[in-house]
């Protein structure tokens, strides 16, 4: 039995998506028939809540899944968010384009660092809108932060916060492929 | 007026994408494989103890004790355990029970777990009916 790709998705601070980039990372690997366990361990559990209406039990275990994602507490102090990060084999900082958020992202990117040397570590740019000056400015601000950042941004859409509840039905064929071309992007790091 | 099956064939090979990169489990009838140790079912450690064993280790202080243990309870044990490993620690699953008796405190909320317990075991729902 392979061993499952664990993809940790972390923040130092709460609101910058973690939990909506850990759903739309499952909702991208069930389409493309893999089998997916998020482990949510943010105290919120607003990923075990959506995940609960969307399919009702998990159906595999974390050891049978093809791949786990980890969604993590909004601190680098929690036990829960170290532990996540000396299981991840993709670990993902998320940020938006807000420069204080960049900050704290590297500051998380650092954090899996020092915890998982193995680990490979990318800052991912969420609510990205090209039409704002934050947007425009993203670029300048990414060259600031010490670790890579994926390609691939999350763009700032209604869709996204509507499919919490009702999966990938509710996105529009734009968002789909922005998701699916994330997740491809982060599977070629693997 | 073409954008959209074009946008279902960008996704559709996006989707054979994932598919090739991605790791695949095999069917789970071709899975023989036990699970890793450190996954194993969550009964204490002395529950498989044969009785010549007791004899030898007199001095020893306890007795071997046998749980049923649900899916559940195994999945709670589990985030315990990773807890304390975060910690730095390499915890039994005994050493996460005796911890776990030793922090729980009386009242509302031990109430409420124990009737949640109750409805899950079947042995008690047996006598009920």
């Amino acid at each position: 039995m392979n061993a499952p790709l664990n993809i940790t998705v972390l923040a130092k601070k709460g609101g910058v998506g973690k939990t909506t980039v850990s759903l739309m990372l499952h909702e991208a690997f069930r389409q493309a028939g893999k089998t997916v366990y998020v482990q949510d361990w943010d105290p919120q559990g607003t990923s075990s809540k959506a995940l609960a209406l969307l399919i009702g039990e998990q159906k595999v275990s974390r050891q049978e899944a093809d791949i786990v994602i980890w969604d993590t507490p909004p601190s680098l102090d929690d036990t829960a968010t170290a532990t996540a990060a000396r299981s991840a084999d993709i670990a993902l900082a998320v940020t938006t384009p807000a420069p204080f958020d960049i900050w704290e992202a590297d500051e998380a990117a650092q954090f899996v660092q020092s915890k998982n040397s193995k680990a490979i570590v990318r800052i991912v740019v969420n609510k990205f809108d090209k039409r704002t000056i934050l947007g425009r400015l993203i670029a300048d601000s990414l060259k600031l932060v010490s670790v890579p950042s994926l390609p691939i941004m999350i763009s700032e859409r209604e869709c996204y916060k509507h499919s919490g509840p009702h999966g990938w039905k509710v996105l529009d064929s734009a968002a789909r492929e922005e998701v699916l071309q994330f997740a491809v992007a982060l599977l070629s790091l693997a | 007026m073409s954008s959209k099956p074009k946008s279902a064939a960008l996704q559709n090979s996006l989707l054979a994408a994932i598919q090739q990169k991605a790791p695949a489990s095999p069917p789970p009838e071709g899975n023989p494989t036990p699970p890793p140790a450190v996954q194993a079912p969550a009964e204490l450690d002395l529950q498989e103890a044969p009785p010549q064993r007791s004899e030898r280790r007199r001095g020893r202080v306890g007795s071997p004790v046998q749980f049923w243990f649900h899916d559940e309870d195994r999945h709670l044990l589990r985030e315990l355990a990773a807890w304390l490993a975060g910690q730095g620690l390499r915890p039994t699953d005994s050493m996460v029970i005796r911890a776990a008796l030793r922090t729980a405190k009386t009242g509302g909320p031990f109430l409420q777990a124990y009737r949640e317990a109750s409805e899950l075991d079947g042995r008690l729902k047996q006598h009920k009916l």
